[in-house]
Formats: structure tokens, C-alpha cells, sequence
């Protein structure tokens, strides 16, 4: 019994710890307001655009690559929502601190650098989140209406966001990382967009890619963040594939987190900070 | 409590000739020099003890305190804290310390000040009592309930500085880094931090040891004293000491400028 209590009550501590950095964020990303809605304005532009090409293209066409326009004009949405959280400004500024040499505050603290960065996005992501969803989600059903919901499938498919995520934090920790050794946090921040932006499927699913490198994408990590829970949502993905998909996402964060590991430990080692 | 051996640290810095063809040069073949920051120093400091690095700009005590603190591996030599390598075991060693860098900040930029004491509260698990006792004290001390519901970008420098050692003293650590704590601080407020400091010196045994370019306030809170210049240990001793290589009435100030000049 106080066995037990005694190992209980540290963990209960640190738990503590990191929940007071998701408060934090939190605040932060309420103070970062303006920033916030700027960027979604812009994301959610880029959405509508979107939504007007495809209808374009499914005028002249009932079937592009196997995905009719009922289909697609899901996708727009749900690749918006997926896209939205953990949002470029923070990223930016992680790197930033890195570069600026302010990261040395977060190292002095007696917690883990990754962790703290995690709960802090995530309290930040939180408040992104529900003011996106509540936007997407009414203009989604406004659009469709719910005749393509699906008790199942939502379930599957928050469960693939919130994987999706992970994914999401684990690159954006590995290229903040890169930092250390290039002193760009623009573009090292612009880059990791890009890539993903084209991979994950934000602009254009995965399924209308040429073959070849329709193959290779499927081996990257970066279709779970927007490819895996879109088409969850839509339905393209059977039940049994949905979950196995969802495996496959557990496993990448599994890697990338043990990579991010072990390029954390070199990087921290070559902090050299001159001044003074 | 705090000992330091053959401790070194090399930078990399890139070199690059003047203009833009020094600067085009430099993006296609880019060369490195290294700078050796500390150059192989020893010492130790004992439980209680309050010891004031001195040096000109560029002496390497910002390094060394970056060493010592666990967020700056050495090249060479060894670093012990209270008995462990500080930066294989940093986040042991961050629970047993407190750290001013009155360059940069620890507070939340965007959200009030007592948000991130509050932060601090959990992140050291902190008891309500002690952390209210604590805040409370530091408060009336350092002067802080004009400002703390304010975000910190909104605070003048000297509060800033204020806030940020209270920050850092809020866990109570026994051992204490300060690298230049008074930049900016006017002239009673600075009073305020010596005494302050003085006090938790006496009061907790907590050992100090800071960095600053203003003697006069080093020698009413320091008995000892390091002298760094160009990476090396120029003197280590009390400062009466010092004293009594020269000649009596001669100043701190006039002591130090005349040691670096020596130096030289």
C-alpha cells in the first residue's frame, strides 16, 4: 500500500507539471489571436479555392482517379481541419528560440525539452482546434448535411486526427531540431510546410497521384497526417483498412519519436551559445 | 558543493573577409576558426560561499556559467554540481539550481507574469504554502505586485529583472547563477536585489555566484573573488586580499584595470 502511494505520487506530479504547460499554451495561443485567425483566413481561402477548382474539374468529369465530386467535396473540408492544428506560428517561433539561443531557458528546467514543447502545442492546438471545428464542422454540414455520417467512422476517424497529430509534432520537433546546425528557422519552418503540405495529401489526395510516386508516398510518414483521416471520414478506406492504416500511424510516431530522440541528443551537444 | 577542472570550451566561428566578396566566398567555401572561450580552469566553491566572476567582455564567464549550469557540454575537463556532472544529468541538476540570464528572459512574453510563477509552482511541485510564502516575500522585497498581472513584454527592463529572480528563486535551489542580474536595474531597485541577495545568502545558505560589470555592489555582497581574463584564472582569492597587494585607498576599480592591463 505505501508502496504504491509512493510511486503514485511522483507520477501524479509529473503529470502536474506538463498539464500546467497546456494551461499555458493555452493562454498563448489565446494572446496569439490575431496571428491564429490571420493564418486560418489564409488556410481557409486556400480551401475555398480549392473547393471551386474541383468543382470545376468534376463539371467536365464524373470521376477523376476513382473520386466523384460527392467525394471530394468532403475531402476539401476535412484535409482543412486536419491541416489546421498545430499551426506554422508556433513552430516558428520554437525555431526561432533555438536560433536566437533562448532555448537555453527551456533547458534549465527540470523537465523533458520535448515533452514540455508537446503539451505546450498542445494546449495552444486546443484552442486552434475548437475554433476550427466548430467552423468546418458547420460548413461541412451546411455543404453535405449529415447524410454521410457514420458513428463508426467518426470514431475512427478522431482517433486518426488525433494520431495525425502526433505525426504532425514529431516532424516539426526533428526539423526544429535542424536548427542547431542551420541557423534558419524560416526556412527550415518553410520547408517542413512544404513537404508536408504536398505529401500528406492537403493539397490533392494521394490517390491521384502519378504511380510511381503514389508508391513512394504510401512509405512516408506524412500521409498520416491528412491522407489517413480524410479518408477515414470519406469512407474510401474499408473498415479493416481504416484500422490498419491507424496501426500504421502509431508506428510511424513510434519511429519518428525514436529518431527525434536520438538526433535530440546529438544536437543538444553542439548548443554553443558565444557571447560574454 | 561546486568544483571545476581543466575546464575548457572551444567556439567555431566562421571567418569571413570584409564586403561582398568576403561574403560570397564565405557561402561557397566557408572556413572555421576556433576560439578557445576557457582555456583549462580549476576551482571550487564551498556550501554558503558568495563568489563574484569578473572579467572583461569576452573572458569567458558567460561560457563558464553555461557549462556549470548543464545546458553547454565542455570540450574538456570536469564539471561537478553538489557531487554529479551537470550536463549528463540535466534534469536532476535544474531541480538544485537557479539561473539569471539578465540578457534573456524565462518569463511568458504574451501572458500575464503570474502565470508563469504559477508555471514555475508546478513545474518544481511546490506546496500552495510555500509557493504563496515565497511570492509573497519576493514581492514585497523586489517590488513586483505593481506588475504582475502585466504580459512580459509590457515590463521595463529593471522589472523584467526583478521578476526574472524571483523566478529563479521561487524552488528555493541551493545554489544560485547569476550572469549579469543588475543590467538595467536603477540605482534602489539594484539595492534592493544586494540585499536581497544577501539576505537568502545568510538566511538559506544558498551559494551564489554571479557575473557583473558594477564592482561596488560586488564588493558589499562578495567575499571572494575570480578574476577571468582571456579564459584563464587571473586571481582567485578574498578580496581583501586583493587589497593587500596594493596600495591602501587604491579601488576596487582601479585594482581591476590595472590587473587586465597587466594582463595584457
Amino acid at each position: 500500500m505505501i508502496k504504491k502511494e509512493m510511486w503514485r505520487n511522483p507520477c501524479r506530479k509529473n503529470i502536474k507539471k506538463y498539464l500546467a504547460y497546456i494551461r499555458c499554451g493555452f493562454l498563448e495561443g489565446c494572446a496569439y489571436r490575431s496571428t491564429f485567425i490571420t493564418g486560418m483566413l489564409a488556410n481557409f481561402i486556400q480551401a475555398i479555392v480549392l473547393y471551386y477548382v474541383w468543382k470545376s474539374i468534376f463539371a467536365y468529369q464524373d470521376v477523376v482517379n476513382g473520386y466523384t465530386w460527392e467525394i471530394m467535396r468532403q475531402y476539401v473540408f476535412v484535409a482543412f481541419l486536419c491541416n489546421s492544428v498545430f499551426s506554422m506560428g508556433f513552430e516558428m517561433s520554437i525555431a526561432e528560440r533555438i536560433v536566437k539561443g533562448d532555448i537555453i531557458l527551456d533547458l534549465l528546467k527540470p523537465l523533458s525539452y520535448r515533452g514540455m514543447l508537446f503539451f505546450r502545442m498542445l494546449g495552444t492546438a486546443g484552442m486552434e482546434f475548437a475554433v476550427t471545428f466548430l467552423l468546418v464542422g458547420s460548413i461541412y454540414l451546411t455543404v453535405n448535411g449529415v447524410r454521410y455520417l457514420n458513428g463508426i467512422r467518426i470514431l475512427l476517424f478522431l482517433t486518426a486526427l488525433l494520431l495525425g497529430m502526433g505525426i504532425k509534432f514529431c516532424i516539426q520537433y526533428i526539423f526544429s531540431l535542424m536548427c542547431f546546425y542551420t541557423d534558419n528557422s524560416y526556412g527550415v519552418t518553410k520547408a517542413r510546410e512544404i513537404l508536408t503540405n504536398f505529401f500528406s495529401g492537403a493539397l490533392i489526395p494521394l490517390a491521384m497521384f502519378p504511380d510511381m510516386l503514389r508508391r513512394i508516398v504510401d512509405y512516408l510518414p506524412f500521409r498520416g497526417i491528412i491522407y489517413t483521416p480524410c479518408c477515414i471520414f470519406i469512407g474510401t478506406f474499408s473498415i479493416h483498412d481504416s484500422v490498419l492504416n491507424i496501426l500504421m500511424q502509431a508506428a510511424w510516431i513510434l519511429l519518428l519519436s525514436l529518431f527525434g530522440t536520438l538526433l535530440g541528443k546529438k544536437a543538444f551537444g553542439v548548443i554553443s551559445m558565444y557571447g560574454g | 558543493m561546486i568544483e571545476v577542472k581543466d575546464l575548457k570550451k572551444e567556439y567555431k566561428i566562421a571567418r569571413k573577409s570584409d564586403g561582398i566578396a568576403g561574403q560570397l566566398k564565405h557561402l561557397i567555401m566557408p572556413r572555421f576558426d576556433t576560439l578557445e572561450a576557457v582555456k583549462g580552469i580549476s576551482f571550487r566553491i564551498s556550501e554558503g560561499e558568495c563568489v563574484a566572476f569578473l572579467g572583461a567582455n569576452g573572458a569567458g564567464k558567460s561560457t563558464t556559467i553555461k557549462m556549470l549550469t548543464g545546458i553547454m557540454r565542455p570540450n574538456e575537463g570536469v564539471v561537478r554540481i553538489m557531487g554529479k556532472d551537470p550536463f549528463s544529468n540535466r534534469i536532476d541538476n535544474a531541480r538544485k539550481i537557479g539561473v539569471v540570464f539578465g540578457q534573456k528572459t524565462q518569463l511568458w512574453w504574451d501572458i500575464p507574469v503570474i502565470e508563469s510563477f504559477n508555471l514555475l509552482k508546478h513545474i518544481y511541485s511546490l506546496s500552495d504554502r510555500q509557493y504563496s510564502q515565497n511570492m509573497e516575500k519576493f514581492s514585497s522585497i523586489l517590488g513586483l505586485h505593481d506588475f504582475l498581472t502585466q504580459p512580459a513584454r509590457k515590463l521595463s527592463l529593471g522589472q523584467r529583472v526583478r521578476a526574472d529572480l524571483a523566478a529563479s528563486l521561487l524552488h528555493e535551489p541551493p545554489i544560485l547563477f547569476l550572469d549579469e542580474p543588475t543590467i538595467g536595474v536603477d540605482v534602489t531597485a539594484k539595492q534592493k536585489i544586494y540585499e536581497f541577495l544577501r539576505e537568502i545568502n545568510r538566511e538559506k545558505k544558498t551559494t551564489i555566484l554571479l557575473t557583473s560589470h558594477d564592482m561596488k555592489d560586488l564588493e558589499s555582497l562578495c567575499r571572494r573573488l575570480i578574476i577571468l581574463e582571456k579564459g584563464k584564472i587571473l586571481f582567485d582569492d578574498s578580496i581583501e586580499h586583493l587589497f593587500d597587494k596594493y596600495d591602501e585607498g587604491t579601488s576596487l576599480e582601479q585594482i581591476i584595470i590595472e590587473l587586465f592591463e597587466n594582463g595584457n
